[in-house]
Formats: structure tokens, C-alpha cells, sequence
């Protein structure tokens, strides 16, 4: 026993203890420090750390087929919640996004038409004929102060005409319904006519201006506004461009074949003209 | 001055264990030994033994202090590594001094006492740690990640008491080899 404390190993285990006790509470002192120990051991292997941490991350791949399932599955799981919650919010930030576009067009109208009032309603139904879009259902009715016969915009362009207004909802007829004839001109030479669709130009996606002199000056490619004249639908509420001339029947006529510049299969929101 | 081949050999020696020594921290700390299903491997455990029973007490002592407290920078515990390093360096080398010769027999036992007393003494620690833990999450730590650990340690120690038997051999050779000319 005596030679057992005797031996130098005891003595070099004792005086290395009281150095690791003293300098581990010499943090307590120093107040948020690392131990004198700590610090001087970590010039030393932290050049070391970096490269093996750098040589790590190349080799980490490899082990990570032997990782603990359960572990990872774990990670799996709380990554998956964070992107369900990151889609709900990207949700609400696209709606903003276009509450806010609408809010600018709104602006615009009512700052070139300080006249016209407006509602603003959503389309909740569509119906299709042919393949093409000839009516909205919209979620706004006559409490909102919609009548049949309003004129229904997006933007500076035309969609269409209240057909039917109940309480809460109405029926807008689209610019691609036969039964809406719509008074226009061509801007450029203010040539008139009524626009109409065909159920074979409106299954394109075509609205057509027909029995057009074959020496009209209207052209390919020139924009068909709104006239004003039969007091249904404002003046320059644009229609569309001209996409195309195309003879009429027994080549007496010519019709020139409107493409409109909305995409009805996309639009989510409207304005009612209310009041001109 | 000149050295001695005894002394140039010491020094050989503490050099070569020394980087030994950083290497196995790098291998456990970064970590480059995967984590396999909650089992993590501790090979400074080993290491340490290893040298307690191959080299002088008194150095056993101060690698297994220094391995600490390599350990101890990245730990949540102060200084517990190092203490326990040492204490543990200290009583395999002197054991082996004085008690009982170095054979098969210690060369398994040694490594397997350090690495369980570890494994128990942190597991305690881990769970007093954590409030209102329940026995049942308790053994299920045990079982699933501490006894796990043990053994994954114990794999590397045939590994670890090779290459410590090479550099004091090696470093040993050279000193008869040097005496013999």
C-alpha cells in the first residue's frame, strides 16, 4: 500500500487532478470563459477539427445506409410538417399576392372612370358549351347591387354581361355565348360592328366580328374595343385583337375572327360595372 | 545536446501516442465511426486502456488526462471526462503493474471495466439530467442506445491495442536494436 502511494503515478494522478479541478472552476470565475485547460487544448486541435470536419462531409454519404431508422424518421416527420405549414403559408401569400393585383387594377379603373363604381365578385361556377366557356356563376347578387344587363370587366377587358341576378349569386354570359352580341370598333380605323361568337370559333376560343364589307379596312392583328352604342357596354372596353380575316359565306362577306385577350379558363375574379 | 536512444525512443513514443490519440478523438467527435441505430462508439474508451496496460502508470495517467479533456471540449459535463480518464488510466495501469500480469485475460477485461463503468456512469448521468423521466424510458435508454454503445466500443478494442502494441514495440525494438550494435 505504501508503495502504491509512493510510486510516481500516484503523485503525477494527484497533481493532475488538482490541475483539472482548479481550471475547471476557474470558469465559475471567469464568468461564461472557457477553462484555461479547454482554451489551450483548442488552439491546438482546432486547425485539426476543421480538417477533419471538411474530410468528413466527404465521406458522410457512405454511412448513412447504417443510420438509425427510427432516428431518421424522426427528421423525415418534422420536415414534413414544416412543408405543410410552409404550403399553407405560400397559400395565403399567392391569395395576397392576388388581392393585391386586383386592388391595383381597381385603382386604375376607378382613378380613369371616377364615375363608374364597381363590385368586385368571384366566380364559384363556369359552365361550358362545346368547349368553350360560355357562362360564370358568380357570388355576388343583387344584395350586392348586381343587375342583369351590367356589364362584367377584368381590368380594361370585357368578359361578359349579367344574364341573371339572384339574391346572392348571378349568371354572367360570356363574351364566347351566342346570345351576347356585343356593339364594337376597330380602333384604329373605328370601323363598327357586332361581335358575336360561333359555336365553332368560341370552341377555339374565337369571338368573330361577321358581315364585314370585303373592303373593310379592319386587318389582322388590330384591337377591337367596346363602341358605346346600344348603352349595354361602356366605350374602349377591350374585346380582343383580330386574329385572323377569313371570307364569310358565299364569299360576300368577310368575318373577322377575334381572339380575346383573357384566358377565361384561369379567371378567378371579376368586376360588375354597377354604375356608369 | 545529444539524447540518449532510450530517451529518443520515449520521446518517439509519447509523439507517436500522442497523434494516435488526436486521431481517435477526430474518429469520435466528428464523427467519422457512424452512429448505427443509436449506437455510438467511444474509442478513446479503449485507447486509454490499451496504453495503461502497454505503457509507465505515470504516463497513462496524463494521456488518459489529455484525452479527457479533448473529450471534455465538446461534452456537457466540465471536466468529468478527464477525471475519469485519468482515475480509470491509473487504476488499469497500476493493476496491471502490480496486481496481475499482462495477458489475453486483462487485455479483455480492462477495456471491458472502463467501457462499462463509462457507459453506466453516463447513462446515470443522462437520466438524472432529464426530468420526469420514467423508469420505462429510462431502461429503454439503457438497452437501446448505452449496453448498444458498449459493445460497439468493445469491437474497436482489438484495433486499438494493436496499433498501441506496435508503437511501444516498435519503439522498443529500436532500443535493443540500438543497445545490440
Amino acid at each position: 500500500m505504501s508503495r502504491l502511494l509512493k510510486s510516481p503515478a500516484t503523485r503525477v494522478l494527484v497533481l493532475v487532478l488538482a490541475m483539472l479541478l482548479l481550471g475547471g472552476l476557474l470558469p465559475f470565475f471567469a464568468r461564461g470563459t472557457a477553462s484555461p485547460i479547454s482554451s489551450a487544448v483548442g488552439v491546438v486541435t482546432s486547425p485539426l477539427q476543421t480538417f477533419a470536419a471538411w474530410a468528413a462531409n466527404g465521406v458522410r454519404d457512405v454511412a448513412s445506409p447504417f443510420a438509425s431508422a427510427s432516428y431518421l424518421q424522426e427528421i423525415v416527420d418534422a420536415q414534413e410538417e414544416e412543408i405543410e405549414a410552409l404550403r399553407v403559408q405560400l397559400i395565403d401569400y399567392h391569395e395576397a399576392i392576388q388581392r393585391a393585383a386586383r386592388y391595383a387594377e381597381l385603382l386604375e379603373l376607378k382613378a380613369e372612370h371616377t364615375h363608374w363604381q364597381f363590385q368586385p365578385a368571384s366566380i364559384i361556377g363556369v359552365e361550358h358549351s362545346a368547349g368553350a366557356v360560355v357562362a360564370f356563376t358568380l357570388n355576388r347578387g343583387s344584395l350586392s347591387g348586381i343587375r342583369a344587363g351590367m356589364p362584367v370587366i377584368r381590368g380594361q377587358n370585357l368578359v361578359g354581361v349579367v344574364a341573371e341576378a339572384g339574391l346572392t349569386t348571378s349568371t354572367v354570359h360570356t363574351v364566347f355565348n351566342p346570345h351576347v352580341n356585343i356593339a364594337v370598333y376597330e380602333t384604329l380605323s373605328n370601323e363598327i360592328g357586332v361581335a358575336t361568337a360561333t359555336p365553332g370559333l368560341a370552341m377555339q376560343g374565337y369571338t368573330a366580328i361577321t358581315q364585314l364589307d370585303l373592303t373593310t379596312p379592319i386587318a389582322a392583328g388590330r384591337l377591337i374595343a367596346t363602341s358605346g352604342l346600344g348603352g349595354i357596354f361602356p366605350r374602349n372596353l377591350i374585346v380582343g385583337t383580330v386574329a385572323r380575316m377569313q371570307p364569310g359565306a358565299q364569299y360576300l362577306h368577310l368575318t373577322a375572327v377575334i381572339e380575346p385577350a383573357l384566358d377565361f379558363n384561369t379567371l378567378r375574379d371579376v368586376f360588375v360595372l354597377t354604375a356608369q | 545536446m545529444k539524447t540518449t536512444p532510450d530517451k529518443r525512443n520515449r520521446i518517439l513514443r509519447r509523439i507517436a501516442l500522442g497523434a494516435l490519440m488526436l486521431l481517435t478523438a477526430m474518429a469520435q467527435f466528428v464523427p467519422w465511426l457512424p452512429v448505427v441505430y443509436g449506437a455510438r462508439a467511444f474509442p478513446l474508451l479503449v485507447l486509454i486502456a490499451a496504453i495503461a496496460c502497454y505503457d509507465q502508470p505515470a504516463s497513462a495517467v496524463i494521456y488518459g488526462a489529455l484525452a479527457g479533456v479533448l473529450w471534455d471540449i465538446s461534452a456537457p459535463y466540465g471536466t468529468y471526462h478527464a477525471v475519469f480518464l485519468a482515475i480509470a488510466a491509473f487504476c488499469s495501469a497500476m493493476g496491471v503493474r502490480y496486481l496481475f500480469n499482462q495477458n489475453k485475460v486483462t487485455k479483455v477485461l480492462v477495456p471491458l471495466c472502463i467501457t462499462t463503468v463509462y457507459v453506466l456512469l453516463r447513462w446515470s448521468l443522462d437520466t438524472l439530467a432529464m426530468p420526469g423521466i420514467t423508469f420505462a424510458q429510462n431502461t429503454t435508454m439503457l438497452l437501446r442506445e448505452s449496453l448498444p454503445s458498449l459493445g460497439y466500443t468493445l469491437l474497436l478494442a482489438p484495433l486499438m491495442f494493436t496499433l498501441v502494441s506496435l508503437i511501444v514495440r516498435r519503439t522498443s525494438r529500436r532500443q535493443q536494436r540500438v543497445l545490440a550494435d
